[in-house]
This record gives structure tokens, sequence and C-alpha cells, in this order.
């Protein structure tokens, strides 16, 4: 019984301990991205710092596909944690066409069992040559999210490819 | 490697995944004690069958966090199918099969009929695979399911020398005055949380391994109830930390890693149990 | 004093197993053996009296609080991990205040165990044991339960000659501590222990056993039994 005891309570203080450090880190983060963000943001109501700090940068493609999959899905509910980051990402190139004709393209990331894929759109900052569809393609962009029609959409602005 | 994974435990969403995932599979082993003694074990499956069908339905109606819906149904069939299969145990198996089945293939027609996302098929392969799903919990799912988990912890904790005489000896039990009804509900309660819970970590097809692996393990080498349910709970800690790290790190379906983690344990036990 | 009486009893599921309605009364201290054929109802008599089972009508009026229940060994229980300590101490679980044993019920539970000279055997799992060595610490785990009465379901069944007789030893010298016992058997080397008889079929009898030795259900049943 008593060991039952000392295990839950080493439980629960873990659990208290881990639960403040996930919001401090939270805080970080949005203050970071609060300095980075230009476009029609109101002024930051925090002091910013003469130098900003680098965006954060987000390597996707160095990443296993289980956590690839997750922080773009995680992209999708919260995207405004990644604002103005700077995301590497290397999938197949997929495109889709919207009701007005305008081509939009973007790279697929798969979880571990390729059972559910996302798509990552990009916009690339020069107008390119694309390759295939379904080639393997590298794209680095700046992410940033918009809302249209009640559904929000994330996209990697200023893009390159490699 | 270990920086890699300093980077990846930035990420809030893999912290609440290992704090989530570590705290259901610590209630689903302590359960998994009882229900492998009662023979039980099938209850997971059929549960978690049940489970995919109101997720089904939740996600018909477009719901996102389905837990509160699911968790109401799960229960009451879990209430139903355990009160109702001791006094007929021929007819309890069998109803557990018809509404097991029927739940799943209803399930997935329902999902097809009234699609709530593009992608069905990756929908019901993470429910029923749980691929990535504890990585993508919600906010309040996630405090939902640290809550329950302590809840189940809590209970058990307190409830333990009840819950070992009504494993042992349910008769004897009831001849003291246990009133063995009233455990049998609250333990058919509290499985049915632990299975919507284990669904979001190994999803819906790998919940047995989750009850039943940590327990047959500890079976292997202990000799007293309180050893074998201490060691089941030490089983699914390393286990899971074992399987949801690698999952993490190599890139690998949660759910299959963490089964194959609880495997791994399982031979090494039965190979210490025969040398010991 | 009455320790247990019957009124119109007449246990059974959905059908009766007694031909007719059973009033008794067991007294204190007396030792009755609860004889019969295969299906003549006496475990169901014995779920009944001890409220596992409700009867078709009737009542049992019971005198004592806590009652010792020796049950027949169930499939569940041959592949248990559990120490002889944990299993006896389960025979406090009605005495038990709050989510764990306090000191008396630990100090009752090892004065059951030292009584039936399990004390080499605490830790020891019980799926290990013999039939005999489980069936004492069963009886521990009874005693533990037990204030005055304890009811006993075939207790030397699939044991040998030997074991039985040291557990009739066992049980009856726990009956002339005072103990007030009722047994289910179909073994008659019982009957020379027990100072009373009911006998379950379709004749019933209850009473004191040279009343039964000599009626003539009773000589019917051990002729057949011999």
């Amino acid at each position: 019984m008593k060991k039952l005891f000392m295990i839950l309570l080493l439980l629960l203080s873990a659990c208290s301990a881990n639960s403040s450090a996930v919001s401090s880190e939270e805080e970080k983060v949005f203050t970071d991205v609060q300095n980075v963000v230009t476009v029609t943001e109101a002024p930051a109501e925090t002091a910013v710092p003469e130098e900003t700090p680098l965006p954060e940068k987000i390597d996707l493609s160095s990443m296993s596909a289980t956590i690839c999959y997750s922080t773009v899905f995680d992209m999708l509910v919260d995207p405004q944690k990644y604002e103005g980051m700077q995301i590497k990402v290397r999938g197949p190139l997929a495109a889709r066409t919207d009701a007005e004709g305008k081509d939009h393209y973007a790279c697929i990331v798969q979880d571990a069992t390729a059972c559910c894929a996302q798509g990552l759109e990009f916009v690339l900052s020069e107008a390119k040559e694309l390759p295939e569809l379904g080639t393997e393609i590298t794209i680095e962009g700046t992410f940033t999210s918009f809302t249209e029609n009640n559904a929000i959409y994330i996209l990697l602005k200023d893009a390159v490819m490699n | 490697m270990i920086s890699q994974l300093q980077t990846y435990l930035s990420y809030p969403f893999v912290r609440y995944a290992l704090i989530t995932g570590i705290l259901i599979a610590l209630c689903s082993s302590l359960l998994g004690v009882t229900l492998v003694l009662k023979r039980f074990s099938f209850i997971g499956d059929g549960l978690s069958h049940v489970a995919f069908g109101a997720i089904a339905i939740a996600s018909a109606l477009d719901i996102r966090s389905n837990m509160y819906i699911v968790l109401p149904i799960t229960i009451l069939a879990a209430v139903l199918l355990l009160r109702g299969s001791k006094q007929k145990l021929l007819k309890g198996d069998a109803a557990i099969a018809v509404i097991s089945v029927s739940a799943l293939a209803l399930g997935y027609l329902i999902l097809n009929i009234w699609p709530s996302s593009s992608n069905i098929t990756g929908d019901v392969c993470t429910t029923l695979f749980g691929s990535t799903s504890i990585l993508t919990l919600s906010k309040s799912e996630v405090g939902l399911s640290i809550v329950l988990s302590l809840a189940v912890v809590l209970l058990y904790v307190f409830c333990y020398h009840k819950i070992f005489a009504v494993t042992f000896d349910e008769d004897f039990a009831k001849a003291c005055g246990t009133n063995t009804e009233a455990y049998d509900t609250l333990i058919a309660v509290v499985i049915a949380v632990i299975i919507v819970l284990a669904m979001k970590l190994v999803g819906s097809l790998l919940i047995s391994a989750l009850i039943i692996f940590p327990a047959l393990s500890a079976m292997r080498l202990f000799k007293s109830f309180k050893a074998v349910t201490v060691f089941s709970v030490i089983f699914a800690l390393v286990f899971t930390t074992l399987g949801l790290l690698a999952a993490i790190l190599i890139g690998t379906p949660v759910g299959s890693t963490i089964v194959a983690a609880d495997i791994l344990g399982f031979l090494l036990c039965v190979l210490g149990g025969k040398i010991l | 004093m009455n320790i247990l009486s019957t009124t119109d009893l007449l246990p059974g599921y959905h059908q009766a197993v007694l031909p007719e309605a059973l009033s008794f009364t067991v007294q204190e201290k007396e030792y009755w053996c609860i004889l019969g054929e295969n299906g003549a109802g006496k475990s169901t008599l014995l779920k009944t009296l001890l409220g596992l089972q409700r009867p078709l009508s009737g009542k049992v009026t019971l005198n004592t609080k806590g009652i010792g229940y020796l049950p027949q060994q169930t499939p569940i229980q041959m592949d248990f991990p559990a120490s002889v300590k944990e299993v006896v101490l389960s025979g406090c679980q009605a005495r038990q205040k709050g989510f764990a044993y306090r000191k008396e019920e630990k100090d009752r539970a090892d004065a059951a165990i030292q009584k039936l000279g399990l004390n080499d055997l605490q830790k020891r799992c019980f799926r290990e044991l013999s039939g005999g060595q489980q069936q004492r610490v069963l009886l521990a785990r009874a005693l533990c339960a037990a204030d005055r009465l304890l009811l006993v379901d075939e207790p030397v069944a699939g044991l040998d000659p030997k074991v039985s007789e040291e557990l009739y030893e066992l049980l009856n010298s726990l009956h002339q501590e005072g103990m007030t016992i009722l047994m289910v058997t179909h073994d008659l080397n019982a009957l020379k222990y027990c100072d009373h008889v009911l006998q379950l079929g379709q004749e019933i009898f209850a009473g004191k056993k040279e009343d039964y030795l000599h009626s003539t259900a009773g000589q019917r049943y051990t002729e057949a039994h011999v």
C-alpha cells in the first residue's frame, strides 16, 4: 500500500513540474514571435528589445515522420504559435486548382503509416519551373496563416525550392 | 539523438503526449490485472469497437473533442455488458461479439456516408491503430485525460483491498456483505474510461495489449497480488515510454511501436520467469 | 441460543430445489452435516443461507454478524497470483474501515494463520500449494470473517483420505472451541464429527444425529453410500 502511495506522489509531483514548464515555454515562443511579425499586427504591448532575435527555424525535413506530421497538425490547430517562423520541409510535390482557376502548390507531409497526409502549401518568392508532380522537393519559407470563408489556411511564403 | 530528443521535447504537444500516454498506460495496467484474472481480457476489444462507433457518430456531427460523447456511450455499454454477462455467461459472450462487430461496421458506414473530413481512411486508420493520435490531442482532451487517469489511479488505491477481494472470490466477498455489484459496476465504468483514453494512445484494435501485457508479464515473475500490481505499473511505465520515444525518434506509428515494446517486455519476463 | 433458523424456506433459482419448504433451527455450538444426493440442493441451500441467492419464498434469520464461509474453489483461483497472507487477510474485508487494514485486522489474520499451522507458508503463492494446504488457507480466511458461525461446502472434495482426516480434525477442534458449524458434504466419514444432520432429497430430515441414524431416511442413505 505504501509503495503505491509513493509512486502516486512521485507521479503527481512530476506532473505538476511538467505543466508549469509547459506554460513558460509557450510564453517564451509567443514573445519571440511577437517581436518579429510586422504585418497588420497592433504594436506589441511589451517593449521590443533593441536587437530583434532571429525567428525560430523548424526543420521538418530532419524530423521523424511521426513528429513531422504532428507538428504540421499542430500548425493547423494553432497557427499563431508558428507565425513568422522559418520552416524547412521535404516531401513530394502536389498541386490543385481552385474554383477561380488558380494553381496552388504544396509539399506533402505523411505520417508514419502513410495513411494520413497533410499538404503544406507554399508560394515561391520567385517564379520558377516546377518539377513533375510527385517529385521529392525541399522547401524553405516563412510560415503564415490567413482566414478565408471561415477556414484557416496556412502556407509558406517567400519560399525557396532546392 | 539526445539533441534531437531535446528539440522534440521543446514542443508542448510532445510533452503532453508523454504525460498523457504514461498516465493512460498506468491506468490500463492497474485494471489489467483484475481483468486478466477475471478472464475478461476480451472486453477491451468489444468496448473499443463500441467507442469507435461513438467516435463515428461524433464525427458525423462534426464534433472535434468527441470524448464528451464517446465516454458516456462506452460507459453505458460497459455496464450493460459486464453486468449482464455474469448471469448467463454464454449469452454475455455472444452479446459482446454482436455489439462489438455492429458498432465497428455501422461506425465505418456512418463515417463514409457523412464524412466530416476528406480523409476517411486516414481518420479510421488513426482511430483503429493510433499512429499519431496521442500527439494531436486538443488542450481540453489532454486536461480531461490527465484528470480521468489520476482519478482512476486514486480510486484504485483507495479500493485496492476490495478489488482484490472481489477479484479473488466474488462469492466469499458477497457472503461477507461486500457490495460486489457496486464494485462490478465501478470496475465496468473505470474500464470504459480507460478504453476511451487508451484509444488515443494505441488505437482501438491494440488496446487489449495495454491491458494484458503488463499483467501477464508480472504474473510470470511474481507471486503476490501486490507485487504483480506494482510490477504491472512499472512495466507499463517503462515500455510505454520506450515505445513512445522510439516512435517519435524513428518515425514509426505510435500505437504499434508501443505494443511492440510491450511484446518485447513480455518475452523478457517469460524468459526471466523460466530462469529464476 | 438460536444462531440460525429458516422459516418455510424454499431455495431455488427458477424452480425449487427442495420438494417442500424447509424450517429448521441451529443452536449455538452445534455441528451440522448437510447430506444429500447430487442435485438435492445442498449448495443452493448454503448459498441461500449466506444471502448469495434469494429464495423463492420463506426467510432466513441469523443471530450473528460475522459468518465464515469456506466455499468450493473456483477455476480463477487455480491461477491466481496471491500470497497466503493476502488471501487470509481478505477474510477481514467486512471489518475493514477506510482503505487499509488496521492492526486489529492484521492481528486477526495472523492468529488464524497461526491456528491453522500456516506460519511457514505465509509468503508462498496460493496456487503453488497442495489441495490440503489451500483448504487450510481458505479455512483461515473463513475464520477471519467468522464470529461464531462457519458454513463449509464440501471441504474434502478431491483430497486424499489422510489430508481429509486432518481437515476434519481441524474443524472438530474449532467446534470444540465453541464454533457452530454447518458442513455440506458427500463424505459419510464426516458423520463421525457432527451432532446434527440435515438431509435433503425426496425425504428431508433435520435433527439429532442419533435420531437420523435410526430413521428410515438415515438408514437408506447410509446404506446406499457405504
